[in-house]
C-alpha cells in the first residue's frame, strides 16, 4: 500500500516522574539524524517514520505522565500499544526499583507487548547509582533488552528506539506469517486486542 | 436445568422446538425452525450456490473469519443469557441459543454481504423503504465531492444505508428489548467499519482511488452513519451513561476548590494571557457535546489539548511533557465541567473507528482526556498532596476555600470591564487621532490655500501692478505751502516774541507733552483761564461732564470741527517732515496708502486715551505716558485756538497770530472746503454736540464722523496730508 508507510506502530514511554521520558522523546523526534520524521505535534505526541529492512515503519510515540498519582489511570494508554519503553533514571535507585511495578502494570494491561528497558541519564559516572551489572541481570531475568542512554548527550537513543521498533516489527511479521490468511488476520488482530483491553 | 423442569406447562411441544434437521438441538422460528448451526450451514450452502463465480477459498476465509469473530461475542453474551433464562420461561434451553444466534446473525449477515459485495455489489437488493431527510441531502452533496468513482460511491452509499438499517433494526427490535447491550452495538458498528475499510482497499472500483480519498471515504462513511444515528447511539437508555454524567458533574462541582497548585501544574491562574488560553481550551472542551460525529468530537479534543500545550509552552518556556500536560488537562476539565462527559467519551470510544482512538494525535489526546476523567473520579487527598481530613472537609464544603481561579473569575468581571473600557478608550483615541490629523490637515490646507491665494494675488499684482499715479498737486498749492511754511516760521518767531504769556503757553504745551502734572504745576494760573475758556466754549455740549483735563479732552473736541487739525494727529507721526518733503514724498511713493492706516492707528490711540480719561477722570503720569505725543501736538493748535478765542473774547493781544492761524487753515483747505477756518472758529461746537454724545459711549462714531467728514471732503488722502502737513509746518 502506498500510504507513506508499511507499518504503523504505537509505542508507549512509561516510567517514574522525572526519569527523562519526555527528553528521550524530544531527543529522538527532534534529532536531525534521519530527518524522516513527518510531523511533530507538540512534544507528547510524536510521529517518526523509520526504514527497517526496506519497510517503512511509522512510529507514534506516546508520552505519559509519570507521577505516582497518575499510576492508576495509565492503563488507558495501553490500548493498541505495540511496544513499551520502560525508563528509569540511573542516578535514582527508586526509579529502578519501580521498574518492577511498571512491568507488572504492563502485564496487567497488555497481552503481548514488546518491551525495552532504558536507563536514562547515563552521562555522569559520578552520580550513577544503578550499576549496569545489576540492571543487566534484572533485564535478563525479565527477558527484556536493556539500554543505557543519555538524552542529554544523545547516547544510545537512536539505537534504543531502533531496537524496540525492530522488535515490534519482527513480532508483527512473525504473527502474520503464523497465520495463513493475511486478510483475516488484519480483521481479527486489532479486534482481539481491543477486546482484551476492554475487559481489563 | 431449572427451566426444563417447567417444560410440560408449555403449550408448544418440546419436539416442535427442536431443530427441523433433527440434530437434537433446539430450533428457532427466526431460523426457519432450524437450530443456529444448521441454519448457518444451510445458508452457506445457498450462498455458495448463488456465488458460484467466487472462489471457494474466499468463502472459506469468510466463514473462518465469522467463526473467529463469534467466539468473543459468545463470551460477552453469557452473563445476559442467565438473566434471560430466568425471565423468559416460555423458551427454555433455547434462549441461550437465541441469544447466540442473534449475535451470530449480526455477524453473519455482514460477512455474507461483504462477500457478496466483493463479488458484485449490484446483486445486493436495495433498501426500498429508504427515505432521505434534509441532513442527508447535505451528505449527498458531500458524497458527490468525494474523489472516488461513481461505482465506489454507490457502494459507499449502500454500505451506509445498510449499517444505518442494521443499527435501527437493532434499536427497534423488541425481541431483546430488555437485553440490549451497547457492546454488541459497538461491535456491530466496528465490524461495519472494518468491513468497509476492507472494501475500500480491496474492491476493484476503488483501485484507482488515492489513499487520501480512501481515507476520506471511510471517514465519510463513519460520519454519515454516526450523525444519522446519533440520537440512538448517544447515551442509549439501556446504558448508565446518563447517571455517570450526573455523577461526574456533581463530583467536579464538589472539586471546585482545586487549584493549579494542588495539581502541580504550571498554569498561572491569574495571568490574563494564560487565562485566555484556558478559556479557549475550556470552550473547545465544552464544544465536544455540540458535535454529532465522533470525528468532530475528537477534533474538538485535539483543539482543546493544543490550547493547553500552547499554554504550557508559554508557562514553562520550553516544550511541555506529559508530566505537565495531564495535570493541566485535568485542571481544564475541572474548571470546564463539560456536560454529558461520560456519554460523549463513551460514544466516541464505542462508535468511532477503533484505530482512531488507539493511534494518532486525536487518539493520544482522547486517551489523555479519558485518563483525566478517570483521575477526577478516583482522586483523593493523597493524589492532591493534601491530608485525607482536609480533603474530606473541602469536599463536604465544611472548610471554606478560595481559589485564585475563582477570585480571578470575580476579578475578571471588573478586569473585563476595564479591558472593555480600555478598548473603548483605544477606539476613542483612534478616532481622536483621526480628528486631530484631520484638523492639522485642514490647517495645512488652509495655510496652503492662504499662501496660494497670496501667491496668486502676488502674481496678479506682479502682472498688473497697482501703479499709483503721482498726485498732481497744483503748482500753486505747493507754492502756497511753501509760502505758508515761511509764513508759519515767521509766526512762531512772532509768537515767541509776542510776550511771555504766549511763550509760556508754548512752553506749557511742550511740558505737557511730557507730563500733565508738570503742566498743572507749572502753569496753574495759565491753565485755569484756559479751562475756563474751554468750558465756556463747550458749555453747551459738555454740560454734565466735568472736564478734568483739558489736555486730554479739549484737544480733540475742539479740533474736531477742524479737519486739518484732526488729520494732523496721525500725520504728526511724521512730525519731523516738512510740508514740502512730505508732499514730494507722497507724490512719488506708493506708501501713501500707509498713511491711511497710520491715520487710523492714530485715531485708535486717541480713542483709547479718551476712554481712560473718562473712567479715571483725573490726570496722571501714567495716563499721560499713554498719550501719544503726537496726539498732544494738536493741543498746541487747540491752545492756540483757545488762545485765539480768548483773545477774541478779551480783544486779542495780537491779531497777527490769529490771522496767521486762519490764513494757514484757509490756505490748506481752500482747495475744496469753502468755509475758511477763520470763519468757522466758533463752529467747532456744533459737531461737538453729536461727537460728544458719541464720546460718552463710543469714540469711534466721532471718528467715523470725522472720517466721514474727511471723506466728505471729497479729497484725496494726499490732500489731507498736505493740509496736515500744513499744520505741521505751522507748528
Amino acid at each position: 500500500m502506498a500510504r507513506g508507510f508499511d507499518h504503523l506502530f504505537k509505542l508507549l514511554i512509561i516510567g517514574d516522574s522525572g526519569v527523562g521520558k519526555s527528553s528521550l522523546l524530544i531527543r529522538y523526534s527532534d534529532d536531525t539524524f534521519s530527518g524522516s520524521y513527518i510531523t511533530t505535534i507538540g512534544v507528547d505526541f510524536k510521529i517518526r517514520t523509520v526504514v527497517i529492512d526496506g519497510l517503512r515503519v511509522k512510529l507514534q510515540i506516546w508520552d505519559t505522565a509519570g507521577q505516582e498519582r497518575f499510576r492508576t489511570i495509565t492503563s488507558t494508554y495501553y490500548r493498541g500499544t505495540h511496544g513499551v519503553i520502560i525508563v528509569y533514571d540511573v542516578t535514582n535507585g527508586d526509579s529502578f526499583a519501580n521498574v518492577r511495578r511498571w512491568l507488572e502494570e504492563i502485564q496487567n494491561n497488555c497481552d503481548v507487548v514488546n518491551k525495552v528497558l532504558v536507563g536514562n541519564k547515563n552521562d555522569d559516572p559520578d552520580r550513577k547509582v544503578v550499576i549496569t551489572e545489576d540492571a543487566q541481570r534484572f533485564a535478563r531475568q525479565m527477558d527484556i533488552e536493556l539500554y543505557e542512554t543519555s538524552a542529554k548527550d544523545n547516547i544510545n537513543v537512536e539505537e534504543m528506539f531502533l531496537s524496540i521498533t525492530r522488535q515490534v516489527l519482527n513480532h508483527k511479521l512473525r504473527t502474520a506469517s503464523n497465520e495463513q490468511q493475511k486478510d483475516t488476520i488484519n480483521l481479527k488482530h486489532p479486534k482481539n486486542k481491543r477486546k482484551n483491553k476492554c475487559c481489563s | 436445568m431449572y427451566s426444563t423442569g417447567r417444560a410440560p406447562q408449555l403449550r408448544i411441544g418440546t419436539q416442535d422446538l427442536k431443530c427441523k434437521r433433527g440434530c437434537g438441538f433446539y430450533g428457532n422460528a427466526q431460523f426457519d425452525g432450524l437450530c443456529s448451526k444448521c441454519f448457518r450451514e444451510r445458508n452457506d450452502e445457498r450462498k455458495r450456490q448463488k456465488a458460484s463465480a467466487s472462489s471457494s477459498s474466499l468463502v472459506l476465509t469468510s466463514t473462518g473469519g465469522t467463526m473467529e469473530r463469534i467466539s468473543p461475542q459468545n463470551l460477552l453474551g453469557r452473563p445476559h443469557q442467565k438473566n434471560k433464562q430466568e425471565r423468559d420461561k416460555q423458551q427454555p434451553q433455547g434462549s441461550s441459543d437465541v441469544a447466540q444466534t442473534l449475535q451470530k446473525k449480526k455477524s453473519i449477515v455482514p460477512t455474507v454481504l461483504q462477500k457478496t459485495l466483493q463479488v458484485g455489489a449490484q446483486k445486493l437488493t436495495p433498501q426500498k423503504h429508504y427515505v432521505p431527510d434534509p441532513t442527508e441531502n447535505q451528505f449527498m452533496l458531500q458524497l458527490r465531492q468525494l474523489g472516488i468513482p461513481d461505482d465506489g460511491k454507490r457502494k459507499l452509499k449502500k454500505e451506509i444505508q445498510r449499517l444505518d438499517l442494521e443499527i435501527k433494526r437493532y434499536m427497534n427490535s423488541t425481541a431483546n428489548s430488555n437485553n440490549k447491550n451497547i457492546d454488541e452495538l459497538s461491535e456491530m458498528v466496528q465490524n461495519a467499519y472494518t468491513r468497509f475499510a476492507d472494501l475500500v482497499h480491496s474492491d476493484p472500483s476503488f483501485q484507482i482511488v488515492s489513499n487520501e480519498d480512501r481515507d476520506s471515504a471511510i471517514d465519510f462513511f463513519e460520519k454519515v452513519v454516526m450523525t444519522q444515528n446519533h440520537k440512538f447511539l448517544f447515551s442509549p437508555y439501556f446504558t448508565a451513561d446518563e447517571e455517570n454524567d450526573a455523577k461526574v458533574q456533581k463530583r467536579i462541582r464538589q472539586l471546585s476548590w482545586i487549584t493549579a497548585k494542588h495539581l502541580d501544574c504550571s498554569i498561572d491562574e491569574v495571568n490574563a494571557e494564560s487565562r485566555d488560553l484556558v478559556y479557549n481550551a475550556i470552550s473547545e472542551l465544552v464544544g465536544i457535546d455540540s458535535y454529532y460525529s465522533p470525528q468532530e468530537k475528537l477534533e474538538c479534543t485535539v483543539r482543546c489539548c493544543r490550547h493547553i500545550f500552547e499554554l504550557l509552552k508559554r508557562a514553562t518556556g520550553g516544550p511541555a511533557s506529559a508530566d505537565d500536560f495531564l495535570p493541566a488537562l485535568i485542571f481544564v476539565v475541572l474548571k470546564a465541567n463539560p456536560v454529558r462527559l461520560h456519554s460523549n467519551l463513551n460514544f466516541v470510544t464505542r462508535f468511532t473507528n477503533a484505530a482512531r482512538v488507539m493511534s494518532g494525535e486525536g487518539g493520544y489526546y482522547f486517551t489523555n482526556l479519558c485518563s483525566a476523567i478517570a483521575f477526577i473520579e478516583n482522586l483523593n487527598g493523597e493524589s492532591l498532596n493534601i491530608s485525607c481530613e482536609e480533603f474530606d472537609a473541602l469536599m463536604s464544603g465544611e472548610k471554606p476555600y478560595s481559589t485564585p481561579w475563582e477570585s480571578a473569575l470575580l476579578a475578571c468581571e471588573s478586569l473585563h470591564l476595564i479591558s472593555e473600557n480600555m478598548k473603548r478608550m483605544e477606539l476613542l483615541k483612534k478616532r481622536n487621532m483621526v480628528i486631530t490629523t484631520g484638523i492639522s490637515e485642514f490647517e495645512r490646507e488652509l495655510i496652503e490655500f492662504q499662501s496660494e491665494v497670496t501667491r496668486k494675488v502676488d502674481t496678479v499684482y506682479a502682472k498688473a501692478p497697482l501703479t499709483l499715479l503721482p498726485i498732481k498737486t497744483p503748482a500753486f498749492l505747493i507754492s502756497q505751502a511753501r509760502a505758508q511754511l515761511n509764513h508759519s516760521s515767521d509766526d512762531a518767531a512772532a509768537l515767541i516774541s509776542s510776550g511771555h504769556y504766549q511763550s509760556n503757553l508754548l512752553n506749557a504745551i511742550d511740558v505737557k507733552d511730557v507730563s500733565c502734572t508738570d503742566k498743572a504745576k507749572s502753569q496753574p494760573t495759565l491753565l485755569a483761564p484756559d479751562e475756563r475758556y474751554a468750558d465756556a466754549a463747550h458749555t453747551l455740549a459738555l454740560k454734565d461732564v466735568s472736564i478734568s483735563s483739558a489736555g486730554h479732552l479739549s484737544p480733540l473736541h475742539t479740533t474736531l470741527p477742524q479737519p486739518d487739525q484732526l488729520f494732523a494727529s496721525p500725520i504728526f507721526n511724521y512730525g519731523p517732515f516738512d510740508a514740502v518733503s512730505l508732499l514730494e514724498e507722497s507724490s512719488d511713493n506708493t506708501d501713501v496708502l500707509m498713511l491711511g492706516t497710520e491715520f487710523q492707528g492714530g485715531l485708535t490711540n486717541i480713542n483709547y486715551d479718551f476712554d481712560l480719561s473718562d473712567k479715571s477722570g483725573e490726570n496722571s503720569v501714567a495716563d499721560d505716558s499713554n498719550v501719544n505725543l503726537d496726539e498732544f501736538d494738536p493741543l498746541a493748535q487747540q491752545q492756540e485756538q483757545l488762545r485765539t478765542l480768548k483773545v477774541e473774547a478779551q480783544s486779542a493781544m495780537t491779531s497777527g497770530i490769529l490771522d496767521s492761524t486762519t490764513d494757514s487753515s484757509a490756505s490748506l483747505i481752500d482747495s475744496d472746503l469753502p468755509p475758511p477756518t477763520g470763519i468757522l472758529l466758533p463752529s467747532p461746537l456744533k459737531p461737538e454736540v453729536s461727537n460728544y454724545r458719541g464720546f460718552s459711549n463710543f469714540d469711534i462714531p466721532s471718528i467715523s464722523c470725522n472720517t466721514g467728514d474727511f471723506s466728505s471732503l471729497g479729497q484725496d488722502v494726499n490732500e489731507s496730508t498736505s493740509s496736515d502737513v500744513g499744520v505741521v509746518a505751522k507748528k
